[in-house]
Parts: C-alpha cells; structure tokens; sequence
C-alpha cells in the first residue's frame, strides 16, 4: 500500500543535501565539544570521524531499507509487522519525533535566558516559536524544505568566523595522535553519533524526493559536510581551550564566540545567539512537519489539523520543562532513544525488510 | 481570514514585548573595574570602580565613583553594593579585575571561575595583580581619578601590543591555570607616587602567586614565550673605562624550541632569532662600524641568553612552568603523567639558549 505523493509537492534531490545537513547541525553545535572530550580528550576529533562513518554506513543502510520497502517509515512498519503492531510502533516514532522538537526548541530557550535574557519567561519564546512554527510547517514540506535552504546558507558565514578564535589556538594540544585508547575513541564516537542525528527523519520525508535512488548521493553528501564541520569546529575548540577547562564550559562553541570582537561589535556571542535561531527554527520545523506528516498517515485527519494539536502541545508543554536539570534529563532520554533508534531499531528494521523479501520470493 | 491572522501576529509581538525588563544604559552604573583584597577574618574587601556622568552642570562631565563592600563571592558583593548604589550596578562593560597581593598568594581560582560563570562578562578581560593593597592602588585623587577605568586597560592593552608584557587575558589566563603542562602569569601592577605602574609580571602556580618578575625579565620572557614582534629593553655594554647602555627594539623575534633527547632527562634547545633596531645609545660607539655592531650583538646575545637560563632557573626551583616545557614534552610523549612531569623530570630537565642577534638599522643618524 504505497503511498504516491504528487509531483506538485515534491523536492529535487539536491534537497536531500540541506534537509540532511540542516537537520544534523543544530543546538547540538553549541556545546557537542564538552561532552565529547570528557570521553575522548585531545583525540576527540578522531571520534567524531569514527561516529561519521558510522553513520554514513546507516544512511546507506536507511536508503536499502526506503529503496526496498518503496514507503515511508509508517507503510514500512504496516508491511512488515501488520497494521496493529506496526501503527503502534509509528507511533512511538512520532511521540519521538515530537518530543525531539520541544527538547530542542526548550534548549535554546534556555541558552537564550542564560546568556541573553535572564529574566525572560520560557512561554513568550515559546508562543513566538510556535506561532512561526506553525506558519512554516502549514505551508507543506516545500516550504520546510525553503527553511532549510535558507538554515543551511544564511549561518555559513558564522562557520568562517568561528575560525577566528584560532588568534589563540595552540595546536601542540592535539598531539601526539592518538594518545586516547581506542575503546575511549568509541566510546567518545558513541557520544558523537548524537550530534549527527536528525537523518533518521529521512525514513518520513523520502517519499517527497523526486528520484528518490539517486538523491542518496546528496544524502552523503550533506551529511559529510556536517562531519566536516563538526570535525574543523573540534579542531578549533580542542586547539583554544586547556583540557580541564573545555570540561567545565557547558558550551564550548558560545564561549568561542566570546573571544571574537569586531569594531562594531564587542561581543560576538548575542549576534551569535541570535543567528542560531536560524539554524534551530528548520530543525523544529522539519520534526513538526515529520511528526504531523506521521499523524495524517496513521489518523483519519487533516495535516493541518495535526499540525494545530502540535503546536498547541508545544504551547502548553515546553514551559513545564523548567530548570537546567530537567532540560539536561531530557537531553538525555531523548539522545538515549535517538540512538538506540538509530543504531539498533534501523539495523533491525532492515533486516525484516530483507528476510520478508526473502521470504516472499521463495513463496 | 487572512488579515485577522496578520493582526493577531503583530498583536503577539507587540505584548510579548513588554515580558521583559529592559535595562536601558542611562539607567544603569556599569563597572569597569574591580578590585579584591584581604579583610579580617576569611572575607574579602571587595571594590568596584565605575563611572558616573553628571545629569546637570557642564555637558559630558564624567565622574568615577567607587564603592567598596565585604563579602565572600564577588556575586554577593555586588548585591550588596547594589543596596547602597543610585543606579543597578552590572558587569556588562568590566575591564579590568585586580587582585591584591595577599589574595593572589592565596589563590584566585573561585573568583577567576566566578567570572567565566557569568556569561554577561566577556573573555577578554584583563586580569591583573597588585604589589601590596589592590583597593589603595586604585583609590586616586581628584583629576587622576576620573580616568581610571578606561587608564587601567588602555595601559595594560597598549602595553601588551607595544611593550614588554606578554599578551594576557582572562581566557589565557584559565587556559594556562588548568593546563596540565603550563602554569599562568599576569601583569603586575603598583602604585607609585599617585601614579599606576606595570611592574612586571606575577608567576602563578597552579592560582597561587609564587613569584615575580620584572620589566627587563619581562621583555625576555615575552619572547622566550611566543617569539614577538615587539618590546624594547636597554643594556649596558662593558666597555674601556666604564660602560656605555644601547637600547633595542624588537623588530621581529622567532622562537623555536626542540627537545633534542628524552632519555635520561630531556634536553631543550630554545633558538631565539632576534631581529632588532639600536634606538638609542650614550654616546661611546660608532654605529658605521662593523667592529661595534658586532661587539654590541655578542654582548647583547650573551645578556640575553643568561638571564634567560637564570629565569629558566628560578622557574625550575619555585617548581613552576610558565613556558609551558610540559605543553612541548607532553606533545612528544605517549605516557604523559603531570604528577611525574612535575615531581621528577621538570626539576632535571636541561635547557641550553641559543640566541642569533641581528641588529638591522639603527636609526637616521650616524
């Protein structure tokens, strides 16, 4: 049962290199650098390499399974485990989905409130997001698509400065290689896996490509421009801060940013902060558009309509989420099951596929 | 249906708008500089030093107001101060913090570290310590006064761009405390004769100040740390009956350091190549000669090179590192253990200092 979307509401395949790569770089950049080196030390950009090419292999992996099964995610689920176990487990991905985007949506809030306004409540930003939010996502996946676009080009220019803070950067920190034992390197790669996801949205927005085989290419490609940023960005960070003191900044990429002056601006990190909505906004955007798009497959209703019940759960619940710890705790859960989603279930999902096929060609 | 929707969003935008407090410039009393010293007991005399701009009487006046409080974290300081200010006091615009003599031997970590904590405060901050009491070095008479906040960078700025202190600031500062091979400096200031001097540097090992150095030390030490392009030191030149003094500039300092054998103990050999320019002299050399100018390298070179192993030295006996030989040897070693590093080999290390003295021009005279 193949869903066939028209032409009319479809993308080119190139767009699978921003929807990858806009997906991928998002609030995670602001502080990925900390959490890495605390496994990993001076050799965590070797990590997050080893967490790219583990990855890229699952993006090759999501492309057999969406080549093969012909569908999204939610028919795929149908096909191979029937209609009662296979919605529910759709649905659990779109709970998923969901959650991810309130989670990133609150950790900005939050960097905005300790960095920018102290004394800003949680729902004013959050009413605002939601309401452009809703503008973007009811404008249909080619518009998300747009967001992405434009999440992609107009922060490339921020990349270039943030190799600025380099002034300071002491490159004898990085040597020699890989001092690191290679399960740490693992264990940091495990950590790094978590900044690239956002790709596994490709299982829901597949069917909008034209040519879908062939967008694979671009796939890679976005993705591995993701991994050249993460990894230069690593550089950067490993090179201008002592290693005990990259362990007590929360967020390594913001306090780079302090270091930055320009004539006209003294402090770098409020514009920074403020670009960073532009990177986050198509982040948010595409898991309510995935998450609605979800709803309308497996609910006999209106995508317009699912999109309204997130948008009013995305009033009513990001506030609830107050303090530092809450958003740490949800961090956690969330890049908890985004991994195991990622590394386990996806792997799993593509072997059924395989041994049905096999199945089926024997009968 | 459409047009509602359009008044709606700028409705939200409008209201939203008025969530938040703003703080709006006049409003406030910004601090530019703040000072810590000891006081009884295990508390800190705290002082924050911050301008004032007259609302009535001549136009563009400026004032610097200082208010000093007792209390045990610099965030609970300015809350306090705040209870005796006209204006909220914030730290957006802070310069310059300066610690006094006894708080710098005892540690400046948890203050330093409060800093970093608040994100309204930026990184390149200049940290600096006093000779004897931080808050009386500030304290000045009218006229003096008024420009201390902006003095007290500008003379630290200016003297890191152009002179002899080596480049500082409150993230160089941190990288240096918490790195495993490298230990932190800061410019040393003193008050003399109702006048703000840079003395030197301060030597700090791991927070705690443990040593000093002086301006001439400081001239060599800046290019034994990063090589430089700037600074001017004199020297004095033995010469037939008494000395004559030169004076040179730096034009242009490279410095490179190999650690030629790891096994017993590790050897560096530190090359300076110094490019430099004779600005001045008392009168006894010809400059036209060939013969002077030699003599005038050899002499400076060997100068150089003996205060720069007598530092070395006294580095090596207050057990500190603020060249960072720990940085290069952990870079050319798979089993870096800084307790070790510390404890046995740094004391062992052998340095030898090669210095190559080039003295380019000497000025539009003969």
């Amino acid at each position: 049962m193949s869903v066939k979307v028209k032409e009319q509401f479809q993308v080119s395949p190139v767009m699978a290199f921003f929807l990858i790569h806009a997906m991928q770089v998002g609030i995670g950049v602001l502080g990925y650098q900390q959490v890495i080196a605390k496994v990993s030390g001076y050799d965590s950009w070797i990590s997050i390499l080893l967490a790219g090419i583990m990855v890229s292999i699952l993006i090759s992996i999501i492309y057999y399974l969406l080549n093969h099964g012909r569908d999204d995610v939610i028919g795929i689920h149908k096909a191979l485990f029937g209609r009662w176990a296979g919605d529910t487990l759709s649905f659990l991905f779109i709970i998923y989905l969901f959650i991810l985007g309130i989670v990133v949506l609150r950790t900005y809030i939050e960097i905005v409130q300790v960095w920018v306004f102290e004394d800003l409540p949680t729902w004013v930003l959050t009413i605002l997001a939601a309401y452009f939010l809703y503008y973007a996502v009811s404008g249909g996946f080619r518009a998300v698509t747009g967001l992405c676009v434009a999440g992609v080009f107009i922060p490339s220019v921020i990349f270039f400065i943030l190799l600025m803070p380099l002034e300071y950067g002491k490159f004898l920190n990085l040597l020699p290689l890989f001092k690191t034992s290679f399960d740490k390197l693992m264990l940091g790669a495990r950590e790094s896996t978590l900044s690239f996801l956002g790709f596994e949205l490709l299982l829901l927005f597949y069917p909008f490509l034209k040519e879908q085989r062939s967008s694979q290419k671009w796939a890679q490609i976005g993705h591995w421009t993701s991994v050249f940023v993460y990894v230069v960005l690593m550089i950067v960070t490993l090179a201008f801060f002592s290693e005990p003191q990259l362990k007590m900044t929360i967020w390594p990429t913001l306090t780079l940013f302090k270091i930055i002056e320009f004539p006209f601006v003294e402090r770098f990190e409020y514009l920074g902060i403020s670009i960073w909505m532009v990177i986050v906004a198509p982040n948010i955007a595409m898991t309510f558009w995935a998450a609605s798009r979800g709803m309308k497959r497996l609910f006999p209703m209106k995508q317009r309509s699912a999109v309204i019940i997130l948008t009013i759960l995305t009033v009513v619940v990001t506030p609830l989420i107050e303090d530092r710890e809450n958003i740490d705790t949800f961090n956690d859960i969330i890049s908890k099951i985004g991994f195991w989603t990622v590394l386990v279930y996806i792997p799993f999902l593509c072997l059924c596929q395989f041994l049905a096929e096999k199945i089926r060609k024997k009968e | 249906m459409k047009r509602s929707r359009a008044v709606l969003a700028i409705c939200t935008f409008f209201f939203l708008a008025g969530c938040l407090q703003s703080q709006v410039i006049d409003d406030i009393s910004l601090i530019q500089t703040v000072s810590f010293d000891k006081a009884e007991g295990n508390k800190l005399r705290y002082t924050v030093f911050y301008p004032f701009f007259v609302e009535q009487g001549k136009e563009s006046e400026i004032g610097m107001e200082h208010r000093s409080i007792i209390s045990e974290t610099p965030e609970e300081a300015r809350s306090l101060l705040n209870t005796r200010s006209q204006k909220p006091l914030r730290y957006g615009q802070l310069r310059v913090v300066l610690f006094g003599r006894e708080v710098a031997e005892e540690g400046v970590e948890q203050y330093v570290k409060s800093f970093y904590r608040n994100p309204r405060i930026g990184n390149r901050v200049f940290l600096s310590a006093a000779e004897g009491s931080a808050g009386k070095a500030l304290r000045f008479k009218e006229g003096v006064k008024e420009r201390i906040g902006m003095y007290f960078s500008d003379l630290i700025e200016h003297n890191m761009d152009f002179e002899n202190i080596p480049e500082t600031n409150m993230h160089l500062f941190l990288f240096d405390l918490y790195s495993d091979g490298k230990d932190a400096f800061l410019p040393l200031v003193k008050r003399e004769d109702n006048e703000l001097k840079l003395i030197g540097l301060g030597l700090f090992d791991f927070d705690k100040m443990v040593g000093t150095l002086d301006m001439d030390q400081s001239f060599i030490f800046k290019l034994l740390l990063r090589g430089s392009d700037k600074g001017t030191s004199q020297f004095a030149i033995p010469k037939e009956g008494g000395r004559g003094y030169v004076v040179i500039q730096n034009i242009f300092t490279d410095v490179s350091y190999d650690l030629i054998t790891k096994d017993p103990v590790p050897e560096f050999n530190i090359h300076l190549k110094m490019k430099g320019e004779i600005t001045d002299h008392t009168g006894e050399f010809n400059l036209e000669k060939e013969k002077d100018i030699k003599k005038i390298e050899t002499v400076v070179q060997d100068q150089i090179k003996t205060v720069s192993k007598n530092m070395i030295q006294q580095f090596k006996e207050k057990e500190i590192d603020p060249l960072g030989f720990g940085e290069k040897y952990r870079s050319r070693t798979r089993n870096w253990k800084q307790k070790e590093w510390k404890e046995t080999i740094y004391p062992e290390m052998k340095v030898n200092v090669d210095v190559n003295l080039e003295i380019l021009q000497s000025g539009a005279i003969e």
